[in-house]
């Protein structure tokens, strides 16, 4: 019976670690990229990223073995007026032709309960940079279908410049604002 | 007129940094004479690059930091063709060489996210054809008997035009390099026509063609001119060598007639880049 024992409490605690580790697609329906920039010193424009893609891995019991991939077409952005979309799609700034998706990968995730820290490379304008966020774990539930759903959000700060955007300084503010609000389906 | 103070500091710089520079080869350095408009329509260019755009790393990391490269080689090419004088066909092979690497250069993205190899090549070929037209047609008006004064203004025109469809087409940066190209033929064509004495810059046709070619190309595939406009642009120049009368007309007048010719196709490719414009929303 002793030589059951192990076999079986090490499957076990295989098959429960592989389960504690959820996989989220992301929804883009429920998936917000939403960015402000400041505009003459005077006040803020804001826009969005209308199509977002990427997965989410959780580890409730383990954190660190998370992960986030996000990939976002830039030709999806939109600040409700098309000469200022043409601009921001151009050579002026996102240069959405020749570098067409903004991508996160983390690298680390910390943190337990509702914040964790998640660090990764963000990609925009073929830049690479390594960037750190507070995520703040929302809930979960499930959806009209049945299907099993989670998220979260995040606020952070960058600077356009370190990502090589540097047309209109001083006209266009440096630093962007981004909320990124999360949703996803189980696998 | 925040546009106008936006583009005129680089404008500026450049027909500075390219009348200072054809003076001084009028005044001092006479010798060097023969690609003096090359020297001065390229450091004039890269100077209005740096301010307007930043310096540009080798390799570029994007397409328009390749303009300024691209008048870098361009000067180089001219200063070279005006030492070494090579035969007809050599000169034209190995500007036809240079186009297409220039071409290959500033089109990488499209190799990358949306052409197949051999449909790169093909376009890149097509292009390439259209780039040596442009080039050939502005080399014959540099030369007899139309001559440099007929070079900078026809030029002065064909950038003026190109900046308004860039700018149109969604690119103030890209309209901002072509307002420098803009002004230095500008001044260049001042300083020709106020000195007609001192004043012959010869062997700006590559650096011009090279810088002009890879905006019109910028402004197509990566802002959102339109293609009936960058050709109508490209070919401008063909226009320019419609034969004129000159028995019956001053040299003036010949002038006058040929930026006629080449305003028509310029004016309607900026009216098309307009027409394709979205409506301002606000």
């Amino acid at each position: 019976m002793k030589a059951f024992t192990l076999p079986v409490a090490l499957i076990s605690a295989l098959v429960l670690s592989a389960n504690a580790a959820e996989t989220f697609k992301l929804d883009p329906v429920h998936t917000f990229v939403l960015f402000s920039v400041q505009h003459l010193g005077i006040a803020h424009t804001y826009g969005r990223f209308n199509d977002v893609s990427g997965t989410v891995v959780f580890d409730k019991d383990n954190p660190s073995k998370s992960s986030v991939e996000l990939s976002v077409p830039v030709e999806s952005l939109d600040t409700h007026n098309s000469i200022r979309d043409k601009s921001l799609r151009s050579p002026d700034f996102f240069d959405a032709k020749q570098f067409p998706t903004m991508t996160f990968k983390s690298t680390k995730v910390e943190g337990s309960g509702e914040m964790l820290k998640v660090s990764g490379d963000l990609t925009i304008h073929g830049v690479t940079k390594p960037l750190s966020v507070d995520f703040k774990k929302g809930g979960e539930g499930k959806g009209v279908f049945g299907e099993m759903r989670g998220g979260g959000e995040t606020h952070f700060t960058i600077k356009r410049s370190d990502f090589g955007m540097n047309f209109e300084q001083g006209e266009v503010g440096d630093e962007v604002n981004i909320i990124l609000s999360l949703e996803g389906i189980k696998k | 007129m925040q546009l106008l103070k936006q583009m005129l500091p680089s404008a500026a710089l450049g027909a500075a940094v390219a009348g200072a520079l054809l003076f001084i080869f009028a005044r001092w350095w006479k010798k060097a004479g023969g690609c003096a408009g090359a020297i001065a329509v390229g450091a004039g260019y890269v100077a209005g690059h740096v301010l307007a755009a930043g310096w540009s790393p080798l390799p570029p990391r994007h397409a328009t930091q390749w303009l300024f490269w691209f008048a870098v080689i361009g000067m180089i090419t001219a200063v070279t063709d005006a030492l070494v004088r090579p035969k007809g066909m050599v000169r034209f092979v190995t500007w036809a060489v240079i186009c297409t690497i220039a071409c290959r250069l500033i089109l990488q993205p499209k190799f990358s996210y949306v052409w197949s190899a051999a449909e790169g090549w093909l376009r890149v070929i097509a292009i390439v054809f259209g780039v040596v037209v442009l080039s050939c047609c502005l080399d014959l008006i540099e030369h007899k008997p139309f001559g440099t004064a007929t070079l900078f203004s026809v030029t002065t025109v064909l950038c003026g035009g190109a900046c308004l469809a860039l700018v149109l087409s969604g690119s103030l940066l890209l309209g901002q390099l072509a307002c420098i190209l803009t002004a230095i033929a500008a001044a260049g064509f001042f300083l020709i026509m106020a000195v007609p004495a001192h004043f012959h810059p010869s062997a700006a046709v590559a650096p011009f063609s090279l810088v002009c070619a890879g905006l019109l190309l910028s402004g197509f595939f990566y802002a959102e001119l339109p293609a009936a406009s960058a050709m109508l642009l490209a070919l401008a120049p063909a226009i320019a060598l419609l034969p004129v009368s000159k028995k019956s007309h001053s040299q003036s007048r010949v002038l006058i007639y040929r930026l006629a010719f080449v305003s028509l196709p310029v004016a309607i490719a900026v009216v098309l880049a307009l027409h394709a414009s979205p409506p301002l929303d606000y």
